[in-house]
């Protein structure tokens, strides 16, 4: 029987010649054109290639129907970062994580729905749709990995990769109720993945259980030289230690985290998780995170100034998108059908109709924050803060091994329920940013269901952050809550 | 609060080469500004004496490789990435001209 199936139930059912690896992924073709219409999870889906058929037993993977977010460059396909301005790319080369995957044996399903080039919590900033939640589809499914989200708990996927850049895997993956682990910052190659913030960008696994998280990174994990930041540190087997007993595991509880904004309900179900950590044999104390409160402000000087940086290059110059196609007001406006003649007009044009508004908007912020005479007051002054932060955080793991709290202040909001206030937007980043500013490793696990007043169940999700490439304790701590049975757990 | 103006606006969206509307400009105005005030709280944060560190972590060494052959060989690529440039000639990747004409 083909249903919900997790890697490690997949494998059983390989081996054991319960289907095909064909039989596997053609039925998960059947659901992604049965379903996609509802979810808008995937911006392409692939045909079925008749040579992934590896003999099942002889990778890791083999066999495992997979979605890739839209950033991550997989050879021959369309890579668009849901974005307009690249709409036409097609990658010319496999992205470090890709290449590993393909060593494992996986078969790629297709690619899946985001924010416009990864800036968003919600999945609302794609130029191609937002992504809906398949526990209610009025709402969002959470961002900026929304369509990887929303395809492993639409059961559109076995397991997909996001990235985090701010909480881009943790997020989606608390909204839709699945596994979602932002790797160390230098764990996982980001070779071949569209960059937003250099400093800050991860690949990591969204997955129905943590056990096949670990599965995936045991995959994907290690030094590609193509990525001069990932890490050429031992790649422990992920899986290995996941039953091993919590007694006498020290917990962190910022104080922090329970603040004004947070919903009472994932409140509730975050302390009952915190119970069941005791109950696991768990030390479990308060700490403070004192600077928690500044990390947002850090964040949005230093990612738009990454940005500003990093998305210089779509010009109109070397990515395909032709400025006589876009339909920007201001194009039209500002050509009236003439020819544009001058290359300053070309970048102009290109990037006034290839962007969204969210993504001009960090290039604005980005620009401004690293113009002359503004350098001093934001950027650095946000580096420094930025280093405060870290600090905190290695003051914490120097007597506790993990801190655990909320993902998400609340559960997934409705579509078009945010949009008109980008910097409440940003807001709902503060559990999850500062993690990335610290590079450290972070896990989310659902922890429960919260009733609608329409009668839906929305998930919430349980965070988990360890020390710099210490994500076995992250799985072990992730695996055994898991077992425990909080994910249907209630307020 | 930090009061962004239209011109302050037009002088960075021009920085960021990208052309905006009137509209956009006004809306930019006041995002731009809502946002710098809310960053402005980094203020409170006593500085003095750290460190501005662009690495998330110290555990971080940077692998560099020899700029030799062993990634690729020179003209690997050339064909793959000018396919995806809008306008070629030549082996080229062909531009609008830059100096006016007199």
């Amino acid at each position: 029987m083909i249903e919900n199936l997790t890697i490690k139930s997949t494998k059983r059912g390989l081996e054991k010649g319960d289907f095909s690896a064909e039989e596997l992924f053609n039925h998960y073709h059947r659901r992604i054109n049965e379903h996609n219409k509802n979810l808008n999870a995937y911006l392409s889906v692939f045909k079925p290639i008749t040579d992934y058929q590896l003999p099942v037993t002889s990778y890791e993977l083999s066999g495992i129907p997979c979605a890739i977010k839209d950033n991550i460059l997989i050879e021959g396909e369309k890579c668009t970062v849901a974005s307009k301005i690249l709409e036409n790319y097609t990658a010319t080369y496999d992205a470090g994580v890709i290449t590993k995957l393909k060593q494992a044996g996986v078969s790629f399903l297709g690619k899946t729905n985001m924010d416009e080039f990864a800036m968003g919590a919600s999945g609302e900033n794609s130029a191609f749709g937002p992504t809906k939640n398949p526990h209610d589809l009025s709402c969002v499914a959470g961002g900026s990995s929304s369509g990887s989200a929303a395809a492993v708990a639409g059961d559109l996927a076995i397991f997909a990769l996001g990235s985090d850049t701010g909480g881009s895997i943790r997020c989606p993956a608390s909204y839709c109720g699945v596994v979602g682990l932002k790797p160390t910052y230098g764990r996982v190659s980001r070779s071949g993945v569209i960059a937003m913030a250099s400093s800050l960008d991860q690949v990591g696994p969204i997955t129905k259980t943590v056990e096949d998280a670990a599965l995936v990174l045991n995959a994907i994990s290690g030094h590609d030289k193509l990525d001069a930041t990932s890490s050429k540190k031992e790649i422990p087997n992920y899986t290995a230690g996941l039953n091993k007993p919590l007694s006498g595991l020290k917990v962190g509880i910022p104080k922090e985290f329970f603040r004004e904004g947070l919903d009472e309900n994932v409140e509730k179900l975050v302390l009952k998780t915190i119970a069941k950590l005791e109950s696991l044999g768990a030390h479990v104390d308060h700490v403070n995170l004192p600077h928690l409160e500044y990390g947002i402000a850090v964040y949005y000087i230093i990612v738009p100034s990454e940005v500003s940086a990093n998305l210089a290059r779509y010009d109109g110059i070397r990515y395909p998108q032709k400025i006589t196609n876009h339909k920007s007001p201001a194009y039209a406006e500002a050509s009236a059908g003439r020819q544009i003649t001058k290359l300053l007009e070309t970048y102009t044009k290109t990037r006034a109709g290839g962007f969204g508004p969210e993504v001009k908007r960090r290039i604005m912020l980005g620009t401004y924050a690293l113009s002359s005479g503004y350098y001093d007051a934001y950027y650095k002054k946000a580096q420094q803060v930025r280093t405060i932060i870290r600090r905190d955080f290695d003051n914490i793991f120097e007597n506790f091994d993990i801190i655990v709290g909320p993902t998400m202040p609340t559960p997934a909001f409705k579509i078009g329920g945010r949009s008109e206030d980008p910097l409440a937007m940003y807001l709902s980043d503060i559990f999850t940013a500062p993690v990335n500013l610290a590079g450290l490793p972070a896990i989310s696990i659902p922890c429960g269901l919260i009733n609608t007043d329409d009668n839906k169940k929305l998930p919430v999700g349980f965070q988990i952050i360890g020390k710099h490439f210490d994500e076995e304790t992250l799985l072990r701590v992730g695996h055994q809550l898991e077992q425990t049975g909080i994910r249907e757990q209630e307020p | 609060m930090v009061d962004i103006t239209k011109t302050t606006v037009n002088t960075i969206a021009n920085l960021a080469r990208i052309e905006l509307t009137e509209k956009e400009e006004e809306k930019m105005a006041k995002e731009l500004g809502s946002i710098l005030s809310y960053i402005d709280k980094l203020k409170e944060v006593d500085t003095s004496n750290v460190e501005a560190d662009a690495s998330p972590h110290h555990g971080l060494i940077n692998h560099l490789r020899k700029d030799d052959k062993s990634s690729h060989n020179a003209g690997d690529n050339t064909e793959k990435l000018l396919a995806q440039a809008p306008e070629t000639k030549d082996g080229f990747v062909k531009v609008p001209s830059i100096l006016e004409k007199k």
